[in-house]
């Protein structure tokens, strides 16, 4: 078809014309548009018309550039696109001029904005969400501030790795640290930097807001470190924490905190239920009743109600013992021990004195305590029999017998080795050799006795004071001297004569 | 000159061994099983001390060292028994021994009664 020559004048009208028309056609756009909720978080700032026209009317037009402004105003992405026609080339300062149109004027991204309108332009593909600009933002002023080691705020939960089972009775909710354990770290106050956005507006210094959390008893700082001073319950409590000798169980020990193994004081509300043991370098305090289970503490053990035993229950006290009562349990002291009611079928070894209360009783058993013994009653009319030993060093009475055991398994070997030669004969000499080793160990188990008794401390003035009624067929032995209860005694103290090396009472 | 022992017990085993125990020790040990026997011997023989086993078949501990407490009151007699609150072992004491021993023994005591 051939084109109409028009004049000069004519073609500028024309022209006019067609620009006016795509105006309109823009505008009407742009008013819808506008019309529409957007969906999108981000805004659109602006479109050239060329756009618009491309979106909605697929006309194709020059090169256009769409710019995304985060509502922060800290991000600017662009999507550009290429003329359709491939005779506008998109020009970097257009880009520029376009983010100056609309304030932008920091972080801007020149490197990244010359690489896509190279892209742009040589590849003539629309390219989109190009980061052509980014705040800064600001950094933040935080105080200097105690930062706690994330293991400590983890109780540990012990494992079974073949089984994958969890031993509830090894799983305990306290920490515990060994003096020199770090436990926090003091992290120094960072100073803020004011941030700007990209429309180059200063963004005020925040200042973060951070926990307080100080350091408290039996901890020591070096160099920003915070370490334990010494072993205890690692505590963490109100933005405080320390390093506590002493436990503190609420409630009884049971399932909810396996076995206690402490290294200093421990203190239980409730009862120590069967089959949990207890273990406290320091003392040991339990509220109510202590049932089967092994307790151990390196000071005094307090039992505000009874300990209740079976075969398989020990209690062990370095230091005092008392408690209300005692029942079929083993239990050694190394301090005294005040049972309030009584004792019953209990072994008890103590280096001090094993005491009732006023109406205390002690009915079967055997009770060994060295410096002596004061109860209301021991023994019962039909009652199991009862042996009480005073004077002499239990520990090392233990040590005799264990010692004494083994010479008997080593006589009997020797019996045996003997009779062997006497009925086969021991042409090799080796019966013989091992006879002569076998006199050589019982020689030494003797010398390890003779050792032990001659440091073996009596205490002859120890006593045996009832003060309501012993009862027949009790058994006292004051260093070494026997004494059995015939008949019904009141109100008596039984002593060592030593003079005559027997018991005598008043 | 060692110090001599007699050990009345009727169970074999515990003879042997006290006996070998104590012989180690430096002690002359008469062992003897028969409780008669023994009873003659301790008054027949001088000893230092004595140990007699409260539960035999033949003779009991107390009648024994009744036997030779009255005959040589000041023997000095410790009656070896598995529970000390024995009713026999009361007669033995009653009857004039010097104590009691836990079976099989008790070294600290037999050593003491021997020093003195």
């Amino acid at each position: 078809m051939a084109k109409k020559l028009l004049s000069p004048l004519e073609s500028l009208m024309s022209s006019t014309e067609d620009l006016l028309e795509n105006i309109s056609v823009v505008d009407n756009l742009i008013k819808n548009r506008a019309d529409q909720p957007d969906s999108s978080e981000h805004s659109i700032l602006r479109r050239t018309a060329m756009d618009s026209l491309e979106v909605e009317n697929e006309i194709p037009g020059p090169p256009l550039i769409e710019l995304d402004i985060a509502p922060d105003k800290m991000r600017c992405t662009a999507t550009i696109s290429p003329d359709i026609a491939g005779q506008i080339q998109l020009d970097v300062y257009n880009f520029y001029d376009e983010l100056s149109r609309n304030g932008i004027v920091f972080g801007i991204e020149r490197r990244t904005i010359e690489e896509a309108v190279f892209r742009c332009n040589t590849e003539g593909v629309p390219i989109s969400d190009i980061l052509v600009a980014q705040g800064q933002p600001p950094l933040q002023s935080i105080p200097e501030h105690v930062v706690i080691e994330t293991h400590l705020l983890e109780p540990p939960t012990k494992v079974d790795l073949e089984s994958e089972q969890i031993d509830f009775k090894e799983r305990s909710p306290f920490v515990f640290v060994k003096s020199g354990t770090l436990l926090a770290r003091r992290v120094p106050a960072q100073y803020g930097i004011p941030g700007k956005t990209i429309y180059g507006v200063e963004i005020p210094v925040a200042l973060q807001q951070v926990p307080t959390i100080t350091a408290s008893e039996n901890t020591v700082e070096r160099d920003g470190n915070i370490y334990a001073t010494i072993d205890g319950r690692f505590v963490f409590y109100s933005g405080t924490f320390m390093v506590s000798p002493v436990l503190d169980i609420t409630g009884d020990v049971n399932y909810s905190t396996g076995h206690i193994d402490f290294s200093g004081d421990v203190n239980i509300s409730g009862n120590i239920l069967e089959g949990f043991n207890v273990r406290a370098v320091g003392a040991l305090y339990c509220a109510q009743t202590v049932y089967p289970s092994t307790i151990e503490c390196g000071k005094e053990l307090i039992v505000g109600r009874g300990i209740i035993g079976r075969e398989t229950t020990s209690v062990k006290a370095h230091g005092d013992l008392i408690c209300k009562y005692i029942e079929h349990c083993y239990v050694e002291a190394g301090g005294s021990v005040r049972v309030i009611t009584g004792s019953m079928n209990a072994i008890v070894n103590t280096l001090g004195t094993f005491s009732t209360g006023p109406r205390g009783i002690i009915v079967g058993g055997v009770i060994h305590a060295q410096n002596g013994v004061a109860a209301g009653q021991i023994g019962t009319e039909m009652g199991p029999r009862t042996e009480i030993y005073c004077g002499v060093d239990h520990t090392v009475l233990s040590r005799l017998e264990w010692i004494r055991d083994r010479n008997i398994e080593l006589a009997k070997k020797l019996s045996e080795v003997k009779r062997s030669i006497l009925s086969v004969g021991d042409p090799q000499g080796s019966l013989a050799a091992l006879e002569t080793k076998i006199r050589e160990a019982i020689r030494k188990m003797n010398d390890a006795s003779m050792n032990l008794v001659s440091h073996l401390d009596k205490k002859e003035d120890a006593e045996v004071r009832v003060r309501e009624t012993v009862y027949p067929n009790t058994y006292i032995e004051i260093c070494h001297a026997s004494y059995i209860v015939t008949r019904r005694l009141r109100n008596v103290v039984f002593i060592l004569n030593r003079e005559t090396g027997k018991i005598a009472f008043k | 000159m060692a110090k001599r022992v007699l050990i009345i017990d009727d169970e074999e085993m515990v003879l042997d061994a006290v006996t070998t125990i104590l012989e180690d020790l430096g002690y002359e040990i008469t062992p003897c099983m028969n409780p008669s026997e023994g009873a003659l011997r301790a008054v027949s023989e001088p000893f230092d001390l004595i140990l007699c086993d409260l539960r035999m078949p033949l003779k009991n501990g107390a009648e024994v060292s009744a036997d030779i407490l009255k005959q040589r009151p000041d023997a000095k007699i410790l009656i070896i028994t598995a529970y000390p609150n024995d009713p026999l072992a009361a007669k033995a004491l009653a009857s004039g021994v010097s104590g009691l021993i836990k079976k099989p023994f008790e070294i600290a005591k037999i050593l003491e009664y021997l020093k003195e």
